[in-house]
């Protein structure tokens, strides 16, 4: 008697709760509804990255106050298929042709992992939706360094080639474009070291095994606060408003260095222009509310920047070439 | 005993040898520092020379089977039915390809019928309510929905 | 003083009803999923952190918190039961916890396993609460070249986890070393050894092989009958007998405040953390034993180290992430995320603008540890039961769990099938006496040596010098050298007089 509840209970779960859900992200290629209203279920936000690294703190903050606004009549599901270094999650997601039910966030993995040759689909395999913000990079020194300007630093490493060694993430990285695009217009070498983490390569500055760093706004600011570390210079084009005393590259001569890390929204190819319409005017409201302002940009010290598709179609673009022709400078692509 | 511990030698030798030109393929040294293809190198290396020592000593080893009698019966059983669960994971759902599994091999170990059917569906009610409702890990999802 | 009467506000903060409800839901939910094989804190963690939403900052960190050294007490349950190890920082605990349940002292195993980890928990927290400002620097000492010779002093503890054939645990240990090497390359960022699949990419993960070699390949012995049926103790279970005896306790003191030492400075280097704290902690614990030949076999020792180290990992895991604000392990760094997310930025600072916070955190891992070494006490003669289940059920359920761990771990059915092919190269590894120990722990380290290697060799052009000439890196390699020459020649001189005989 018990088995048999227990296997009705089964069935019945089964059938009530999995049924309901199923259809998602099933919606197959050129079949055309009788036009119902995107969107009439809840959309998967599909994060390459594991739980609680950047991309995941940005969707899981979107998801939120999409939510609280009622922005979208329907909810956004986080869900993370990390592994490959987003290649995992960015195929899944591009093999989803004509579903809108489905997004990702882009980080500098969208470019970096395809270029390594890491990745079976590239940008070309995306629907671009909406750029909402950027990291910029800062040039960090150790608080007793001495230098205590860009210039200083520059005079030093032309005298010493390769003697200054430079932490940053992996080979191919933002750390590793930063640093060949300052060395290419200061007609500098460094040492770049390669790190597991940004968190390794602070550490190893802070302890003085490497001179130099790059850091995003927020741990530089943490340091700077602390008295551990500074930064000299800063990615952007204009000053930062929470760092008013770092100036740029750019004012100090070097206007090629000039570099951000996106943050933005991909969809599958080829969904429906109504469903982008959607979305593109969602991801618009949320950039312009306050919560998001209050809920994610402020507390990651991210630089707001919202881009609608086309433009941020453009962007993708630009910031390919760029990094194409950086890691070829640096004999790292064949 | 001897046999068997002989072939695993010769497969670590194998490998041995694959992982040592591989390394030399990826790039031994770069400028100043081991390349990708350092480590893997010596590790070869290294894998040769103790596959090697392995077979030595297994010249004066016993030759009794390592295996006791029905031994790869049961291995290949419970690894091949773990493989076809997820092989068939993707059209019937992990949950219920999870419970499939577990009953198989409940039965293949001498559980009852009974037995058998009561591992599956308690399999597939504890996992749906642990992992799906309450770790929210997204199983993948079959043709029946689950 | 100062510390102390912060502490006590802290206290005052921590035994809010609110702020010891998350912190027993926090730990509820830790030793649940740190018992789940596979699943490990982090998953803890993202699961529970949406529910904290809109909490007050304090209260989510403590539950958050909670689940991070949680998860150190449930992994010993299922690495003494089944031999799964619950997570990866548990897998040396299955060497003496299995044997001893098989032995039919599981509940003394367990009860060992609990009480370690409070001491070594508890003690950790003591450390913390004095010291954590002034250890954050001396972290700062550790560069490339020292973790280099730290990994090569984790490796040179294979020579005492090597069994019968030294070199059937060399194989095994190099065997562990070319999986490291898979996926993408930190230096160059290419990939290797990934035949093409974009699984691979990212490298092998340690506990999807663990839970083959030892999780599945023990329930095809089991299945095989080879590992005759576990048995319950015989004695009915009452609360005295799980209590570890006199015996036991004289016999682990020393390996749990040596454990907690190691594990404790090890957790506080960022990237080393829990695992390999345990894999050092028992090697040395085994090295300096006086009967070293019981380990493995059931030693009540074995678990008794790695688990004080464990958790001493976790809460020294806590220092970098706090005083330097960088975080050291990927659960830390969830943690870090957290934190950022409630406009709490960690580094030296936080300790002078939130010492609410710092020490209501603080106090709250006191009363953790508490509450945690309680219900695991509590909770032993159940799990117990667990062996009382009929083999073949058993085997079904386990292995439906190991499964289901593994693909939960990323979300990849490619690691769950890599677990099935593991178990069929662990139970041929443990039938032709390879021993899979030297295995998984070449496979922690194997990573952070190579880059380590790299890092050092980029940072000095070339030049071999740099691990002599810095004399942190030259102790340590003395130590490594010490702990594979020591014990051949101590067999020598001891072999002597039995020749004279």
């Amino acid at each position: 008697m018990r088995k048999a509840l227990g296997l009705l209970l089964v069935v019945v779960l089964g059938l009530g709760v999995f049924g309901c859900s199923k259809p998602a992200g099933q919606a197959t290629e050129g079949e055309k509804p009788a036009a119902p209203k995107y969107p009439e279920k809840p959309i998967t936000f599909l994060v390459p990255f594991s739980a609680g690294g950047g991309s995941d703190i940005m969707a899981r903050a979107i998801a939120g106050v999409m939510q609280k606004e009622g922005i979208l009549p329907q909810p956004l599901v986080v869900e993370n298929k990390p592994g490959g270094s987003g290649s995992i999650g960015y195929s899944y997601v591009a093999g989803k042709v004509g579903d809108p039910y489905i997004i990702s966030t882009v980080s500098s993995s969208f470019w970096t992992t395809p270029l390594a040759g890491n990745s079976p689909v590239s940008y070309k395999d995306f629907t671009p939706v909406a750029a909402l913000a950027m990291d910029p990079f800062l040039l960090m020194v150790k608080e007793d360094s001495p230098y205590k300007t860009l210039d200083d630093l520059i005079k030093a490493a032309k005298a010493k080639p390769e003697g200054l060694a430079v932490g940053g993430t992996s080979g191919l990285s933002d750390d590793r474009v930063c640093t060949a695009l300052l060395e290419k217009q200061a007609g500098v070498k460094f040492n770049f070291v390669p790190f597991e983490g940004g968190g390794d390569a602070m550490t190893a500055l802070l302890g003085g095994h490497v001179q130099l760093c790059w850091a995003s706004p927020g741990e530089a600011l943490n340091q700077l606060e602390a008295k551990k570390a500074r930064p000299l210079a800063v990615s952007t084009e204009e000053r930062l408003a929470k760092l008013p005393d770092v100036p740029t590259f750019k004012e100090l001569g070097y206007d090629q260095v000039v570099f951000y890390q996106f943050r933005g929204i991909v969809a599958p190819k080829n969904i429906p222009e109504e469903a982008l319409k959607v979305l593109e005017e969602a991801f618009k409201k949320l950039s312009e509310s306050p919560a998001w302002e209050k809920e994610y940009l402020e507390p990651n010290m991210v630089t707001a920047r919202y881009l609608p598709a086309k433009e941020f179609g453009d962007a993708i673009i630009k910031q390919n070439e760029l990094y194409t022709q950086i890691f070829k400078d640096l004999g790292l692509l064949k | 005993m001897r046999r068997a511990n002989q072939a695993a030698a010769l497969c670590l030798l194998a490998l041995a040898v694959y992982i040592s030109v591989t390394g030399l393929v990826m790039g031994y040294y770069e400028k100043s520092a081991p390349g990708p293809g350092f480590l893997p190198f010596w590790i070869g290396v290294f894998l040769g020379l103790s596959s090697l020592g392995i077979l030595w000593e297994s010249r004066s080893s016993k030759d009794a089977s390592l295996f006791p009698p029905g031994a790869f019966r049961t291995l290949f059983a419970i690894t091949g039915a773990g493989a076809a669960a997820i092989g068939l994971s993707s059209t019937l759902g992990l949950l219920l390809a999870l419970a499939l599994l577990a009953g198989f091999a409940a039965r293949f170990l001498g559980a009852s019928w009974s037995q058998t059917a009561v591992t599956a569906v308690a399999i597939t009610v504890t996992f749906y309510f642990l992992f799906v409702r309450f770790l929210m890990v997204s199983f993948p999802t079959g043709i029946l929905g689950i | 003083m100062e510390t102390l009467r912060m502490l006590l506000s802290g206290f005052s903060v921590a035994l809010q009803p609110a702020n010891l409800l998350a912190c027993l839901i926090g730990v509820v939910a830790g030793t649940l999923v740190g018992a789940l094989p596979g699943l490990g804190p982090s998953t803890g963690v993202a699961v529970l952190l949406p529910l904290t939403f809109g909490m007050n900052p304090v209260t989510a960190i403590v539950m958050l918190a909670g689940i991070y050294y949680g998860a150190m007490y449930g992994g010993a349950i299922a690495s003494i039961l089944i031999n799964t190890p619950g997570d990866a920082a548990a897998v040396m605990t299955c060497l003496d916890g299995y044997p001893l349940a098989q032995k039919g002292q599981a509940g003394a195993a367990l009860g060992m396993a609990s009480f370690s980890s409070f001491i070594g928990g508890t003690i950790s927290v003591v450390i913390f609460t004095f010291l954590a400002p002034a250890l954050a620097q001396a972290t700062l000492w550790f560069g490339p070249p020292e973790y280099f010779a730290l990994m090569v002093m984790g490796l040179s503890t294979v020579s005492g986890l090597t069994g019968k054939s030294p070199f059937k645990g060399i194989a095994s240990m190099l065997i562990g070393l070319a999986l490291s090497c898979v996926g993408t390359d930190l230096v160059t960022g290419l990939p290797r050894f990934c035949f093409g699949r974009p699984e691979l990419y990212s490298g092998v993960e340690f506990i999807t092989v663990a839970l083959g070699l030892f999780g599945i390949a023990e329930l095809i012995s089991l299945a095989a009958s080879e590992t005759p049926q576990l048995r319950r103790t015989e004695v009915r279970l009452n609360f005295r007998n799980l209590l570890p005896n006199r015996e036991d306790w004289a016999a682990s003191w020393p390996h749990i405040l040596r454990g907690t030492g190691i594990g404790f400075f090890i957790g506080m280097l960022p990237g080393a953390g829990g695992t390999i704290a345990s894999f050092i902690s028992y090697s040395a614990a085994k090295r300096l034993s006086r009967h070293p030949e019981k380990f493995g076999e059931g030693a009540i020792e074995g678990v008794a180290a790695p688990e004080s180290a464990n958790n001493a990992a976790s809460v020294g895991a806590f220092v970098p992430l706090l005083a330097l604000g960088v975080p050291g392990s990927a659960t830390t760094a969830v943690l870090m995320g957290a934190l950022m997310m409630y406009n709490l930025r960690p580094g030296p600072l936080i300790f002078e603008r939130n010492p609410q916070f710092v020490w209501g955190l603080v106090s709250s891992m006191y009363v953790g540890n508490v509450m945690l070494m309680l219900l695991v006490l509590l909770f032993i003669p159940l799990f117990v039961r667990v062996l009382d289940i009929p083999t073949h059920t058993l085997v079904g359920w386990v292995i439906a769990f190991i499964l289901a761990g593994s693909f939960g771990l990323n979300n990849s059915l490619f690691d769950a099938g890599m677990t099935v092919a593991f178990g069929f190269l662990g139970y041929l590894m443990k039938r032709l006496e390879y021993p899979a120990a030297p295995l998984v722990l070449a496979l922690v380290l194997g990573n952070m040596m190579e880059n380590s290697l790299r890092q050092s060799l980029l940072l000095s052009h070339g030049s071999l010098a740099i691990f002599f000439t810095r004399p942190l890196s030259l102790v340590i390699l003395l130590i490594a050298a010490a702990a594979v020459l020591v014990p051949v020649v101590r067999s020598l001189t001891r072999a002597k007089p039995a020749l004279q005989q």
